[in-house]
């Protein structure tokens, strides 16, 4: 069904804002690896403390005098990949999981139960409580977006999924005695797919937030590497001073980031409920 | 009474432009029932929520006229035309139960409606609508009044529609397949009931339909639409007897009979994503001829039986040729 | 934490709530008011269970020794033998889990590692500011969101509804810490419009005698009008914060949902009758109300004890701020009851939400 949208010519043009999003997202991302950056940023400059945004420093400079433009870009190659990486293992486990609870059975029942009694928490502070207690590690950043966005593909998983089921086609193949399993990977699977790529880069553009906010709290984090959270934190105080662009720039880059995540899972939406109609 | 020229209404998709109604005109004289049939996507839907002004982005009417007693309904501002609505053209919904509101209670939705044309005290209000609930043939209309739309049959729920619609003592009433969502066993008695009630208020009434039986019993004249089009128009009582179009002979060959094999209409209705060129039946059309293919039928009064106030749109020498299909 | 709340908060994955829209969607006529609110009642002791166990199981989930870790490398060897018997250590599991399911079922938080606080105490103490903060932020947020996502809906897929959509997409995506911070940039620092964020009263203010916890209503009750407005005026920014935030969500469901309602039948029905646009508007507000309620029900859920960080941003001493701190001392009694009453928090709201909506409903409560 996608492949079909995607073949059209003009896709460009008919999807701009899908490219722009993807465009906006590998773009921040390929510079975070590869971008030949003017200044270290793990290096301070104790000479350039705290510059406003000039030719030198694009970003201004913040109280320790690390650059920080250099730290912008270079954030990106740790933050993106978190969540991205994040969301990624979270549908990998959600989707199986999802069309499992498909099967109405007993054991299905409990794990939607045992769900809705943990999404009454506020997720994020779980979130924090999670990585904190367990040592304040960088794997348990993305175990704790895992533990955050799992549920959430396992619910739209299972509503769709459910909806599918009661379609002909399945019981056509229920009929011929498919086993369940089959069922669930060959005919309900592709089926998905579509809800499942949307989800993914809402759950990619969730988990971003997380991670920056995590790391705003200093959660999760080795200074010096630089990560956008971080340095809002670190200009959070200066805001009061009038200093803006120390925490500014990393949080426009939060913004353009999970904005263009948004941007992508809508035109996605938009291209499959074209395609499915 | 209502005299609706050249309509054209357009829905702005993703897809690409719908035309749902293409150049449709047609006339409901005093105190006249007309029918509007045709299968489901040929814009009868549509073309009466352009005279009544319902249409809403994306879709807008864009020509056309759309005479009531003297005023373009088209042209005029919303609150003028809101103003007619309800009051001057009442409107019997297709479903009650998605058009009545489920929150308000009925004698709410009654003194809405009162108010929306001037004003009413409490119990004028309630003794309209009593009165109006007992002539739409409801029983216990205190009860009914006091009571939700959930807790009404949907005969009882129809009425009540029908009642608000007549509220405000309407010289037009417009009915969009009043019956469709209504056991079979109810569906006789509410038409029985709307074409009482307008024949005894002299009233004029369009109805759309896909029921053919609906609009030989109690119709006047009848508008055959497809593909957004007018194709014939004409007295019920001749059209159906003598169809001249192709696609009202297919359509009335398509009712079942006692003791004779049902002629199912073959083809589907073209989607109206282009705008059409040439004879939109075409494709279904056991007649059509090179000329079909490139050019669009005008609709044109048929000689012969003039007088009839018949019209048709289509290239064949209808007066001949159709009729004799109709034969073999 | 509206961004956390996102996906949290959408139709496909909202919980408990949910409940009340399916009953809706299918009107069954031998509920009953009263014997939803025992079936709704019943259920909260079974997701209790869930969340008391879960809370549970978070702690001890910590890795190696946990006394040695909340100890600290500081600690004498005395201190952590006491925590190890605080926390149970030296039992075994099965004993250690009934115990403090025991402890919990009788209101029994324990003590706080750190201050030696009752962590009930400090609940009760911390939760009346972050209600307040809760109510005068949500309500804010409801009137602006409600209000664009009406015009939204309204004005579907023409000029109006373009520029909220994107007015919405773009603020869904900035963090609140972020507006957080650039309300103190502009609002505070720029034109000098709020006090500096550092507290809920001024160094000249004094506090009031805590009767009902509240502090707004305590300055109420003590007369100190002075008090109040500079309370009041402390309160803007992190009310403005978490109210700019929230409003996307409300503008995003309300645009939905009413968008939707435009289109139904039963406002075709009502323009047919000839009613007032205003009219009309009320007929799609009425339908789009209960997600829009439920939606409401989620964020006050999430927002008590999950708007930690503009708490802390703005040392508002709510739940939030409290919960935050415990987590990040590792104070194990406190993040426990943080965790337990913010979940029954939560739950109790939803129960609210539901015999709310039930109670609005004719479809529901009239048999």
């Amino acid at each position: 069904m996608s492949s079909l949208a995607l073949s059209r010519p003009g896709i460009v043009r008919r999807n701009l804002g899908l490219w722009l999003g993807l465009a906006i997202v590998f773009g921040l991302l390929l510079a975070g690896f590869f971008l030949p950056l003017p200044y270290d940023p793990i290096k301070p400059d104790a000479n350039a403390v705290l510059e406003p945004p000039s030719a030198a420093h694009w970003f201004g400079t913040d109280n320790l005098g690390f650059d920080v433009f250099s730290r912008v870009i270079a954030a990106a190659q740790r933050d993106l990949p978190l969540a991205l990486g994040g969301a990624l293992v979270a549908a990998l486990i959600g989707v199986p999981l999802g069309l499992a609870t498909t099967l109405k059975n007993r054991a299905s029942n409990l794990i939607m139960r045992g769900l809705d009694a943990f999404q009454a928490f506020p997720l994020l502070v779980l979130a924090i409580a999670l990585v904190t207690l367990t040592g304040n590690r960088l794997e348990m950043v993305v175990l704790a977006i895992i533990v955050i966005q799992t549920p959430r593909f396992v619910r739209l998983i299972r509503a769709e999924g459910l909806a599918i089921r009661e379609s002909r086609f399945i019981e056509a193949a229920e009929a011929m005695g498919a086993s369940p399993a089959r069922i669930l990977f060959v005919h309900l699977l592709p089926n998905v797919s579509g809800v499942v790529m949307v989800q993914l880069s809402i759950a990619a553009a969730n988990a971003l937030t997380v991670v920056a906010a995590l790391s705003f709290l200093g959660i999760g984090v080795s200074p010096p590497t630089p990560s956008w959270g971080v340095m809002i934190q670190g200009g959070a105080r200066l805001m009061t001073s009038g200093e803006w662009w120390v925490s500014l720039f990393p949080g426009l880059a939060v913004f353009l980031a999970v904005m263009s995540l948004n941007l992508i899972a809508d035109e996605l939406d938009i291209i499959f409920e074209r395609s499915s109609r | 009474m209502l005299s609706v020229r050249d309509l054209e209404t357009r829905f702005v998709t993703r897809r690409g432009v719908v035309y749902a109604a293409n150049g449709v005109s047609f006339d409901v004289g005093d105190g006249e029932i007309v029918g509007i049939v045709g299968e489901s996507g040929s814009g009868k839907s549509v073309t009466i929520s352009s005279v009544l002004g319902l249409i809403r982005p994306p879709g807008a009417v864009v020509g056309g006229s759309a005479m009531f007693d003297g005023t373009d309904l088209l042209k005029l501002p919303g609150r003028a035309l809101r103003h007619i609505r309800g009051a001057r053209i009442g409107f019997i919904a297709q479903n009650p139960f998605g058009a009545l509101n489920p929150i308000l209670n009925i004698e709410a939705q009654f003194a809405n409606v009162t108010r929306a044309h001037g004003r009413a005290d409490r119990a004028t209000i309630r003794q309209n609508a009593l009165e109006m609930l007992k002539r739409v043939g409801i029983a216990g209309p205190e009860r009914v009044l006091d009571g939700y739309a959930h807790e009404l049959s949907g005969g009882m729920a129809q009425r009540v529609v029908i009642a608000l619609a007549l509220l405000l003592n309407p010289s037009l009433v417009v009915a969009d397949e009043p019956t469709t969502a209504l056991d079979v066993t109810v569906q006789r008695q509410i038409l029985d009931l709307i074409a009482g009630l307008i024949r005894e208020g002299r009233r004029s009434m369009l109805i759309v339909t896909h029921d053919l039986g609906v609009v030989a019993q109690y119709c006047d004249r009848v508008v055959v639409m497809y593909s957004g089009r007018v194709v014939e128009e004409g007295p019920v009582a001749t059209v159906f007897t003598r169809p001249l179009h192709p696609y009202t002979l297919a359509l009335l060959r398509a009712v079942p009979r006692r003791g004779e094999p049902i002629q199912a209409l073959g083809g589907r209705v073209p989607d109206l994503l282009s705008k059409p060129v040439g004879c939109a039946f075409r494709h279904r059309c056991a007649f059509a001829k090179p000329r079909c293919e490139s050019e669009t039928p005008e609709i044109r009064p048929v000689a012969s039986t003039n007088p009839l106030g018949r019209t048709v749109a289509c290239h064949l020498d209808v007066e001949r040729e159709v009729p004799a299909l109709a034969a073999g | 934490m509206a961004n956390v709340v996102q996906a949290n908060s959408d139709a496909q994955s909202s919980p408990a709530p949910v409940a009340a829209q399916q009953r809706v969607a299918k009107p069954s006529r031998s509920g009953g008011f009263l014997r939803l609110v025992a079936r709704r009642l019943l259920l909260i002791p079974i997701s209790m269970f869930f969340v008391i166990t879960f809370s549970y199981f978070l702690v001890e989930m910590m890795p190696g020794d946990p006394a040695l870790a909340i100890a600290g490398t500081t600690a004498s060897e005395r201190e952590v033998t006491i925590i190890r018997q605080q926390l149970g250590l030296d039992r075994p599991f099965d004993e250690r889990y009934a115990s403090f399911i025991a402890g919990v079922v009788q209101g029994d938080f324990g003590i706080s590692f750190f201050d030696g606080q009752s962590v009930r105490e400090s609940i009760f103490r911390f939760l009346p500011a972050s209600l307040e903060l809760m109510v005068l932020s949500l309500s804010l947020a409801a009137l602006i969101g409600i209000s664009i996502g009406a015009m939204a809906g309204y004005f579907r897929r023409r000029a109006p509804d373009s520029i909220a959509r994107i007015g919405i997409t773009a603020l869904q995506a900035v963090p609140e810490f972020l507006i957080g911070l650039l309300l103190i940039f502009t609002v505070f620092y720029l034109w000098r419009l709020a006090p500096p964020p550092v507290g809920r009263l001024g160094l000249s203010d004094s506090y009031p005698d805590p009767v009902t916890r509240f502090l707004f209503i305590d300055l109420i009750i003590a007369g100190d009008w002075d008090g109040l407005v500079s309370a009041l005026h402390r309160a803007l920014l992190p009310v403005l914060t978490l109210a700019i935030g929230t409003a996307a969500y409300f503008a995003k469901v309300s645009r939905t949902t009413i968008g939707a309602a435009m289109e139904s039948r039963q406002v075709q029905f009502a323009r047919a009758c000839g009613l007032s646009e205003f009219m009309v508007l009320r007929y799609a507000l009425l339908q789009a109300r209960t997600p829009i309620l439920t939606y409401a029900a989620i964020l006050i859920g999430t927002l008590v004890g999950g708007a930690s960080i503009i708490e802390t941003m703005f040392a508002w001493q709510g739940l939030g701020q409290w919960g935050l701190a415990s987590i990040i001392a590792l104070d194990v009694p406190a993040i426990q009851g943080f965790i337990i009453a913010t979940g029954l928090f939560s739950m109790l709201v939803y129960l609210a939400l539901d015999l709310l909506v039930a109670a609005l409903d004719p479809r529901v409560t009239h048999e």
